[in-house]
């Protein structure tokens, strides 16, 4: 009887272990962060901005998502104190983010890279997913320049591309 | 006794005695001819009894006095010739009269002519100004109307690019606000 109590109490244990969420929060959370300190540091000057707060969901079956708001090159928005914008400057601030959209799909890859080597609770097929969403100004050109970057790759795939298994050109890239 | 003698004027001027009057009597009221003839004498006399007495001329002329010679335009109006050079005279004389004595013609009041030209003028004048003013006005509230549209649809859209730049801006500061918040609380907490 006893032998079957414990039994018993194994199995549920064992159940109860299994819904558990396999990402705690406060590792995703501290992920969050470490993705806002990362875009804010590949550019020194004239760093880029993260809007909001980065946000990271664990979906079981498909693995780690990211996503955060970047704003690529800041720049005035119009007030009544800087009520029109120079066509200067709307072709200097798209030049800027045509310049850097290159530069933020390799960092994506790293960050991507980096990430999953973090997320061990991830099970190695499982995907880990970084979408960005990049912000424009009403009055900005972004002819040529996506609005939304989204990575994602298994999780041994970028495990292997940490170790100089596999390229990191094999990531998937969306682009819309 | 017999008609022819019987003396009928004698008998009714009562010159016959009235031994004689008697047979005359019996006469006419026997014989219808001598009746018929008395009362045609009766009649006579009456008819001179009712004329006045007239005074005999007291002058007697001859044919042959000067007195019945024509006078002048009794012998031109008994003179052919004469008469149609009288004629003649007289229609020159006419036309003459009638040439110089015509009316003259009535004074043309021009000053009236021209004022009432000038009302007329004036009148055609401010009908066609009134009119053209008409047409101009309503042109100009067209245009006036299309300006207004046309500017509030401009004033429309412009409202709209304001407002989307307005709630972007609002957004953009938000996430700006958020970012900022979580730093502070992570700070607050890594120093707990």
């Amino acid at each position: 009887m006893n032998a079957r109590r414990i039994a018993g109490f194994f199995v549920c244990a064992v159940a109860l272990a299994a819904a558990a969420p396999r990402m705690p929060r406060a590792l995703m959370e501290q992920l969050e962060n470490g993705l806002e300190g990362k875009f804010s540091a590949i550019w020194q000057q004239n760093p880029a901005e993260v809007l909001g707060v980065p946000q990271s969901a664990y979906i079981n079956g498909y693995g780690a998502v990211f996503m955060t708001k970047l704003n690529l090159a800041p720049a005035a928005a119009i007030t009544p104190f800087h009520p029109v914008v120079k066509p200067e400057e709307v072709k200097r601030t798209h030049d800027i983010k045509a310049q850097r959209i290159d530069q933020l799909r390799t960092a994506m890859r790293t960050m991507l890279v980096d990430t999953a080597a973090s997320l061990d609770s991830v099970p190695s097929d499982e995907q880990i997913a970084l979408c960005v969403s990049l912000f424009y100004w009403n009055w900005e050109n972004h002819e040529g320049l996506p609005n939304e970057i989204v990575m994602h790759a298994p999780k041994k795939l970028l495990l292997a591309a940490k170790t100089g298994g596999a390229d990191k050109a094999a990531i998937t890239s969306d682009e819309y | 006794m017999s008609c022819s003698s019987v003396d009928l004027k004698a008998y009714l001027l009562g010159e016959l005695p009235a031994a004689d009057r008697v047979p005359v009597e019996k006469h006419v009221n026997s014989c219808a001819g001598c009746r018929e003839e008395l009362e045609r004498l009766e009649l006579t006399r009456s008819a001179l009894a009712s004329l006045g007495d007239e005074e005999p001329p007291q002058r007697i002329a001859f044919v042959s006095d000067k007195v019945f010679e024509p006078r002048w335009w009794q012998t031109v109006w008994q003179s052919g010739p004469a008469m149609g050079f009288a004629s003649a005279a007289l229609l020159a004389a006419a036309i003459l009269v009638h040439a110089y004595a015509r009316p003259a013609a009535a004074p043309v009041d021009t000053a009236q002519i021209e004022r009432r030209i000038q009302s007329e003028v004036d009148a055609k004048l401010n009908a066609a100004v009134t009119r053209a003013v008409a047409a101009a006005e309503q042109h100009q509230n067209e245009r006036v109307a299309q300006a207004v549209a046309t500017a509030e649809q401009r004033f429309d859209q412009q409202y709209q690019r304001d407002l989307s730049d307005a709630r972007q801006a609002v957004m953009y500061y938000q996430d700006r606000m958020a970012r900022l918040t979580v730093a502070s609380n992570n700070a607050a907490r890594s120093n707990q």
